[in-house]
């Protein structure tokens, strides 16, 4: 899926999908207002491993910035969307 | 010291006369005075002469007497590397010489626009490699690193030097590093890492290595195989005190395991560290938690 227009309804779908397959959690667990980090119990390693499927599911390029505000699902959600 | 600090040794005064003698003088009353300063250091530093004299004697094998004439070795030409690397940035670096065996490998890296990641280690002198392929490679290296100088030393050689010729990546605890690296390697720049250390709490590989086992961070071979870029090896020996021996290994330009990667630095690691065992410089015990 490479950086066509979607709605934050489809962007929540889509990235349940690939993170719950990529990082073995409940789909049911990825709510908006949840901690990504501690949800996905990710470390620093996991994190390339975010980076390679964030870009492979939304052709999107992330910038060291972009993640510094990022705590919530909803404000990975938000950036995803800002992006496309 | 069963692990690497982080920190680097040495005093902001010790710094400027260093650099002052380079400047003024070049690089020749640098090592006469070095003289001194590592004997100081063979004497005093003795958690760090024991972790080498122990490596001599209980991994390579060495008798003790060989070893200790290698260890006053190996704290000489360290602090020779330092000296050189000061000389690179204060424009010296015209005082030395180099030969590069695998050039022809980095220039195919760089032909075929994937960039590349450039793996070494605490062996020879990385600062000369990265200079080399600056000039001769390309212009887009980028050297991802532990922020390891003390601050108040960092400080006054970023003022008096100008600082890095390379883009440095700092190594952060959150992921901006990795994001980091990604765009360099999009943009088809090189990254080049060192792959024998770790911090506490990282994720490592217990490997064999020199007959023993120890430990290797996980970071730099996933990198390498998530990312899916070519990978070399590359180490710069000093072979005299003004000529460096450059090597790059041939690069995989295929996908392979974080495993695979891991196992085939450590042999490339093996042979340099044999090779050049007065250049081998981590100054903690390598296998202490492996065992």
């Amino acid at each position: 899926m490479k950086n066509i227009k979607m709605t934050q309804e489809e962007i929540i779908e889509t990235t349940k999908s690939f993170l719950s397959e990529e990082f073995e959690v409940e789909k049911s667990s990825i709510l908006p207002d949840n901690n990504l980090k501690d949800t996905l119990d990710l470390d620093s390693l996991d994190y390339v491993d975010l980076v390679v499927v964030i870009e492979e599911n939304f052709g999107i390029k992330l910038t060291s910035e972009d993640f510094k505000e990022i705590v919530t699902f909803l404000d990975f959600f938000n950036l995803v969307e800002s992006k496309l | 010291m069963s692990r690497w600090s982080g920190k680097s040794k040495g005093t902001v005064l010790g710094y400027k006369i260093f650099l002052f003698l380079i400047k003024t003088f070049g690089v020749a009353p640098a090592y006469l005075l070095l003289r001194f300063v590592t004997f100081y250091y063979y004497l005093f530093a003795g958690a760090n002469r024991r972790a080498i004299l122990t490596f001599y004697t209980d991994t390579l094998k060495y008798s003790l007497k060989a070893a200790k004439k290698l260890t006053k070795k190996n704290f000489f030409i360290f602090g020779q590397t330092l000296v050189d690397r000061h000389a690179y940035l204060v424009g010296k670096g015209d005082t030395f010489s180099h030969s590069f065996n695998g050039e022809n490998y980095l220039l195919e890296m760089n032909e075929k626009g994937k960039g590349g990641i450039l793996l070494s280690a605490h062996v020879g002198n990385w600062e000369t490699a990265g200079n080399m392929l600056k000039t001769r490679v390309t212009q887009k290296i980028n050297v991802l690193m532990f922020d390891a100088e003390v601050e108040k030393i960092k400080q006054y050689l970023d003022s008096s030097t100008g600082g890095s010729r390379f883009n440095v990546i700092p190594i952060k605890n959150d992921l901006s590093h990795v994001i980091k690296i990604k765009n360099a390697l999009d943009n088809n720049e090189f990254v080049a890492m060192h792959a024998d250390r770790y911090m506490p709490d990282s994720k490592t590989l217990n490997l064999d290595f020199l007959g023993r086992k120890a430990k290797f961070p996980v970071g730099p071979f996933l990198l390498a195989s998530k990312f899916e870029v070519p990978v070399t090896f590359v180490f710069a020996i000093k072979e005299s005190n003004y000529h460096y021996g450059l090597t790059a290994t041939k690069p995989k330009f295929e996908k392979q395991s974080v495993e695979q990667i891991a196992k085939e630095y450590v042999l490339e690691l093996e042979n340099k560290v044999k090779l050049n065992p007065e250049q081998w410089f981590n100054y903690y015990n390598f296998f202490d938690d492996a065992n």
